[in-house]
């Protein structure tokens, strides 16, 4: 498909436009490279499945990188309409649960949902809030190792409404937690072993929920886990 | 032999597709872009779509449409292999009648065949 006919059927920028341009070849790339690892073109020696799974995850980190890319470019885009509607939390959650159920089953994770009663509709862009919760709720996974667990709570009080993502992955080390939600940070852990990314999530989470007037912290112990909060007013 | 329509207009793409499902014994159609797919979904009637979103001429919601307006081939079901991945573009496919939506830079190829076979064996 030709530049000028993708930008007419979703009208987008140009950042918008090369991610999408760049995600295609990647994600064939992605297909391909696991079809070799799974024997649908022969069998490999051990060396060379030692390095197309380098390959893999060099794929994987451009993948991430366009994705964030994707979604600060699109928020960008929005900022301009800034366009708020009446919006149930609670079913953005649970949408995203069941757009992540796989992941969580195949990482066996115990993950549990609680919620209080009668939670009011909030005035929200939908999908900027969305695309925030999106990015907890995947780095939860993301650094959560097999056999963990992750808790999404969502409560209220009287002036403000609160979401908790609590995982039980690999914490962010003390001296870092002031910066995570910078632009490109990326806590020395998580360079270590589970997970690509960017470092741009949590600086999208940030500019999303300070749109909102609301406010996004997080409690963590290195080795034990993390706990994200986001507080939305309820106006 | 079941047959699977794939409507991509990424040749590699494609291939790759094609070439898992021919290897499991399914019978593989391509079309290019949305108009020639729709055509095929009319004429050869598969008994399952895959689709991808950004295509040339007639995109991958206006198939959507055009299939689940039609009596004759709105129960065939579709799966959208996207690298559209937004929440509002998933809702968005699934509200027109996408039987499932598969992000293409997230899955692997025994997902696609997971879900073709679970579609399949509900039929």
């Amino acid at each position: 498909m030709k530049n000028k006919e993708i930008k007419k059927k979703i009208k987008i920028g140009s950042v918008v436009l090369t991610a999408h341009q760049l995600k295609k070849p990647l994600s064939s790339m992605k297909l391909s490279l696991g079809m070799l690892l799974g024997g649908d073109f022969g069998a490999l020696s051990n060396e060379q499945k030692d390095i197309i799974i380098k390959i893999v995850e060099k794929n994987e980190i451009l993948i991430s990188l366009v994705d964030d890319l994707l979604s600060e470019a699109k928020i960008k885009e929005r900022k301009i309409s800034n366009k708020l509607d009446l919006v149930n939390i609670e079913d953005i959650i649970k949408c995203l649960i069941n757009l992540e159920k796989e992941e969580i089953a195949s990482k066996n994770i115990d993950f549990k949902f609680e919620k209080e009663k009668d939670l009011p509709p909030l005035r929200l862009d939908k999908e900027k809030i969305s695309i925030a919760l999106q990015n907890i709720f995947d780095n939860a996974i993301k650094y959560t190792p097999v056999g963990g667990k992750i808790t999404l709570v969502i409560s209220k009080d009287k002036n403000n409404l609160e979401i908790k993502i609590s995982d039980s992955g690999i914490g962010i080390p003390e001296n870092q937690k002031e910066m995570i939600f910078s632009k490109f940070f990326r806590a020395d852990n998580t360079f270590n072993a589970y997970a690509n990314g960017s470092g741009l999530g949590l600086s999208i989470v940030k500019d999303i929920i300070d749109a909102h007037g609301g406010k996004v912290w997080l409690k963590s112990e290195e080795g034990k886990g993390s706990e994200f909060f986001i507080s939305l007013p309820i106006k | 032999m079941k047959n699977i329509l794939i409507i991509e207009d990424d040749d590699f793409f494609r291939e790759l597709v094609k070439k898992k499902l021919v290897s499991l014994k399914f019978e593989v159609i391509e079309a290019i872009d949305g108009e020639k797919g729709v055509v095929a979904i009319k004429e050869k009637k598969p008994d399952l779509v895959l689709l991808d979103l950004l295509l040339p001429n007639v995109d991958g919601f206006e198939v959507l449409s055009k299939i689940k307006s039609d009596s004759n081939v709105s129960s065939i079901p579709i799966i959208v292999l996207s690298n559209l991945g937004q929440q509002e573009d998933i809702e968005r496919a699934l509200k027109l009648g996408a039987n499932d939506f598969l992000i293409k830079s997230q899955f692997d190829i025994d997902q696609v065949v997971g879900k073709i076979n679970n579609i399949l064996e509900k039929k």
